[in-house]
């Protein structure tokens, strides 16, 4: 835990070898959910406003919280004070866990884009460091306006393996409904993600059983982003990212040590379902 | 929904079971609608009884009555259940199309009206003309002169795209017809589902799909949509708009709803309970947020949608609250919670198919809900008040009485006053001039002579009052650029060009507020400064053609107008988007100095149509509406004189006048309606009506 603090930069350098996903979307639209169900944990509380948490970095390795300040500072603080963080404190915040899903990638929650109380550039602050982005849209009010032209600003900083994921799925809820709501979302966006995904998010967590998890639309999902992810695994960015160039050579990036070298783990993240997972713990290592 | 033949069964409209409750809310409006009965008849009476020109303004009374249709404008985001709401708010479920995509393309305006018959339907639809297919294509609207000013052009470019697809769409399909249509309307004595689909809705297939080329829609081409409909729960006319939504991928129809968002004095502002008052919403509240406040209503609609509503519903109040206040947006504006789907279930009568999730959302609410509603027994009520559609017609019931029913009510009042009190003034100066020499010919003269005279001062005075406040509007702008300017070089200086910047423009917004609020008072107490000399003038006139007979007579000041709010104050510019454009702005330029001098040119482009809005369109508006209070004025008082004057000129008449019977019962007949009209003025009247003269 010391070492975080003492060394100065590594809140601010990327997981050697694993592909950085961001979480974007409206605020409100099922971000920290989506989250909470790739990691099968709750390390960020699920809000129906919108909150001003800047953006959080979750790496793998063991428990500890660091808040970065804009010049840089680094600050260590409990998981508990995450959520109690805003964007005046800190630019963002590095979280390293040990939870599955970090062995194949790092996760960044950013906050919600159409939030009237923050600028909408905070997604700029970490953007450098992203490589996918998964974008969540809220299946009663999917895909607007507000969210076509930030992901038209966004696209271009990713390496373009991007998803789109409908969440809250289950509002909808005839058959031909949610037909035509996907048939529009794959129209309106073609060409701009790699897949749509519904997915019900709350039944996913609920899911006890691998038939609940497919119907919850999880495992589409999570089997196409694994998918992704071992691309990215095979091709790693050519280019070094800003937050790679900024850093010295001798800091490692703290999570180096748990890199992963095989392919076992992305086979673990869609066996399911994620909530016994969760409730068993997360051993480093250990087989789903 | 079949009314085709005009005999509907009641039935279809709601859920018998429902036929209480629908008028729940609508008590206010209700009692308003019987004080509406009462003056009507009253001017009825009194019609009656007056001269022929006194009569004619009487019935241009009556005929404002008659013609009152509040009108309430639901506004919001996509997909936000505004078209559900609008049915429920009229009562009937499915009463409008709606889809899981956005399907309204139309502002689409349903004209209830009170009758038992609900049968009492008709449909006008009015194509868009060629001016307004001219400004949806060149204009492209402020959202998107925001996106050219932006550089990113890919949102003008949108627009202009799709406007251009969805016309060449229609000429093709429609042939020779699609150049007859333009600028037409449609009439209809019937409205049904297949109607409306036709016109209004442009789903989201027809991008793409040709399959609906035969049935002849007209949804791309119309440009409004007015449905007629009796409805036997609400008390007065009125009428509630349906707006395509803004934040849509397909911006037509955001360009469609703003245009509406000026012609709406009544906002309800409909927000999804997932993910209330974003960005996009504040920028809707900001653009209506210069009419008075007690002219925006939220509707947080979809509460059905939340896991924990009893909870949740606080949170996202204090939510709101908290970003209302932040964002200085007027206060007093109201917060609703409801759910359309509960009303439209609790309407149809099947409360029991409502999905797992929405049940027991409403299982939440119902257990923390008051223990009057715990003790309705029907379960349709119980839904039906949860849904929140009771609440939202009291508010509307009480904003409608009270900022446009009872001020109606006050100004026919008053008028109607005038006219009585002038009329006794008529018999009494028919008898004290039997053998004097009146010239009409003098007296009309003398009376175009001073409107024309007081007209001229007035304007002259007007204008004045115009120059200064654009004065004043033009240095507030100007140091509003010059400080916006300073910042951003000081925040490049210090930061450099990568560090987010932003210069709140609310305080341009306070300066031309206060500008413009120092120049609506200017204007009013103008007004009542000219109609007030005006008004000595005519009593001078009079008094020196009737001599003492016009002692006591009663002439009431005109109210001074209602300024218009400046709604173009809210008007969306370059500086309330904090979003990612900014960051591409000033990667594209070089050197702080290019910094500064493009962005004073940007803030100049900016607000310039702002500016010219304030300062022109608005300042006619005003200076037009302030006239039209003095020219009415002396229009009504050249009725009442010319009255007067030629019901002096038959002898026989005179002398049926002059009999104290006719005197007395002419007197006496007034009086109990000039009771019933001061009881209207008086109700709320803290102004100085009328004054004497002698």
């Amino acid at each position: 835990m010391q070492d975080a603090v003492s060394d100065r930069t590594s809140a601010s350098v990327k997981s050697r070898g694993k592909p950085c996903v961001a979480l974007m979307g409206e605020f409100s639209a099922g971000k920290s959910t989506l989250l909470n169900l790739l990691l099968a944990r709750d390390p960020l509380p699920v809000r129906v406003t919108a909150s001003s948490v800047p953006p959080v970095w979750i790496s793998y390795g063991p428990e500890v919280a660091i808040r970065v300040a804009s010049d840089g500072s680094e600050t260590e603080i409990s998981l508990d004070e995450v959520s109690e963080t805003t964007l005046a404190d800190a630019d963002f915040i590095r979280l390293w866990l040990k939870a599955d899903a970090l062995e194949i990638c790092d996760l960044i929650d950013m906050p919600g884009i159409s939030d009237p109380n923050m600028s909408g550039d905070t997604w700029t602050r970490l953007i450098d460091v992203v490589d996918s982005v998964i974008w969540c849209t809220h299946a009663t009010q999917a895909w607007r306006q507000s969210e076509a032209s930030t992901w038209d600003a966004v696209r271009s900083d990713t390496n373009g393996r991007n998803l789109l994921v409908v969440t809250q799925f289950d509002k909808i809820t005839s058959d031909r409904d949610r037909t035509r709501l996907l048939g529009r979302l794959t129209k309106e966006t073609d060409g701009l993600f790699q897949g749509v995904f519904p997915v019900a998010l709350i039944d996913a967590i609920r899911a006890k059983d691998e038939t609940q998890w497919r119907e919850s639309g999880a495992a589409d999902f999570s089997e196409k982003l694994v998918d992704l992810l071992l691309k990215d695994l095979d091709q790693p960015a050519v280019q070094p990212t800003v937050a790679e160039k900024r850093s010295a050579p001798a800091k490692q990036a703290r999570s180096d040590s748990t890199t992963t070298t095989d392919r076992v783990v992305p086979r673990r993240i869609h066996s399911a379902p994620r909530r016994p997972m969760a409730k068993k713990g997360f051993e480093h290592g250990a087989e789903g | 929904m079949n009314i085709h033949t005009g005999k509907a069964d009641s039935a279809v409209l709601h859920h018998p079971a429902m036929t209480d409750q629908v008028g729940l809310g609508l008590e206010r409006l209700m009692a308003f609608r019987n004080d509406l009965i009462e003056v009507d008849h009253a001017l009825r009476d009194m019609t009656e009884q007056v001269g022929q020109s006194a009569a004619k303004v009487l019935e241009r009374h009556r005929k404002e009555l008659q013609d009152f249709e509040p009108t309430i404008t639901v506004l919001g985001q996509v997909k936000a259940g505004k078209t559900e709401l609008v049915s429920a708010m009229a009562g009937w479920a499915d009463l409008l199309p709606s889809d899981v995509n956005p399907w309204t393309s139309v502002v689409t305006s349903l004209h209830l009206r009170p009758s038992m018959d609900v049968s009492d339907t008709a449909a006008r639809f009015r194509f868009l003309s060629d001016k307004e297919w001219d400004r949806l294509l060149t204009k492209g609207g402020r959202m998107g002169e925001l996106s050219r000013r932006s550089g990113a052009e890919s949102e003008l470019r949108k627009i202009v795209e799709q406007v251009e697809m969805v016309r060449a769409r229609a000429r093709k399909r429609l042939g020779k017809k699609f150049e007859m249509l333009i600028g037409q309307e449609h009439e209809y004595g019937y409205f049904d589902k297949n109607l409306l689909e036709k016109y209004i809705c442009l789903g989201d297939d027809y991008i793409e799909d040709d399959q609906d080329l035969d049935q002849g829609r007209f949804a791309e081409i119309l440009r409004s949509a007015d449905l007629f409909l009796g409805s036997r729960h609400i008390p007065c006319n009125l009428c509630i708009r349906d707006t395509p939504g803004v934040n849509d991928t397909f911006m037509m129809r955001e360009q469609i709803t703003l245009q509406a968002v000026r012609e709406s004095r009544l906002c309800l502002v409909t927000l999804s309970a997932s993910q209330a008052l974003t960005s996009v919403d504040m920028g809707l509240i900001r653009l209506i947020s210069n009419l008075k406040s007690r002219d925006i209503i939220i509707f947080v609609n979809r509460i059905d949608e939340l896991s924990n509503p009893s909870e949740q519903i606080p949170e996202i109040e204090r939510s709101i609250r908290e970003t209302l206040r932040a964002k200085q947006a007027p206060e007093g504006i109201r917060i609703l919670f409801g759910s359309a789907a509960w009303a439209k279930a609790a309407l149809s009568g099947d409360i029991e198919t409502m999905s797992g999730g929405s049940a027991r959302a409403l299982l939440d609410l119902a257990e923390t809900s008051s223990e009057t509603l715990k003790s309705l027994e029907d379960p349709d009520a119980i839904v039906w008040n949860l849904s929140g559609l009771p609440e939202l017609y009291r508010c509307l019931s009480d904003r409608i009485v009270e900022g446009l029913g009872e001020p109606l009510l006050r100004k026919v009042c008053e008028a109607a006053i005038t006219i009585a009190t002038s009329q006794s003034a008529v018999d009494k100066i028919r008898i004290e001039t039997v053998g004097h020499d009146l010239s009409p010919q003098r007296a009309m003269g003398a009376f175009d002579d001073l409107a024309r005279q007081r007209r001229e001062q007035f304007s002259k005075a007007l204008y004045d009052a115009v120059a200064d406040y654009n004065a004043r509007t033009d240095r507030a702008h100007q140091q509003f650029i010059d400080r916006a300017t300073q910042s951003l070089i000081s925040h490049l200086e210090r930061y450099g060009p990568l560090a987010g910047w932003k210069y709140d423009p609310t305080g341009l917004r306070v300066l031309v507020r206060s500008g413009y609020s120092v120049f609506s008072k200017r204007v009013q107490s103008l007004t009542k400064a000219h109609t007030s000399d005006s008004l000595v003038g005519i009593a001078e006139l009079y008094s020196s053609l009737f001599g003492e007979a016009v002692e006591g007579i009663q002439l009431s000041l005109p109210e001074p107008p209602d300024i218009p709010p400046p709604v173009s104050i809210g008007q969306t510019i370059a500086l309330d988007f904090n979003d990612g454009w900014w960051m591409s702005w000033w990667k594209r330029l070089r050197g702080y100095d290019a910094f500064a001098k493009q962005f004073h040119d940007l803030i100049v482009a900016e607000t310039e149509d702002f500016l010219y809005q304030l300062k022109s369109v608005q300042t006619d508006e005003v200076r037009g509406l302030a006239l039209s209070v003095l020219d009415t004025f002396f229009e009504d008082q050249m009725h009442i004189l010319s009255e007067i004057l030629s019901g002096s000129v038959s002898h026989d008449e005179m002398r049926d006048l002059l009999s104290a019977e006719g005197l007395s019962s002419r007197d006496a007949n007034f009086e109990p309606l000039l009771k019933i009209l001061r009881s209207h003025t008086d109700a709320k009247g803290a102004h100085d009506a009328g004054r004497g003269f002698g």
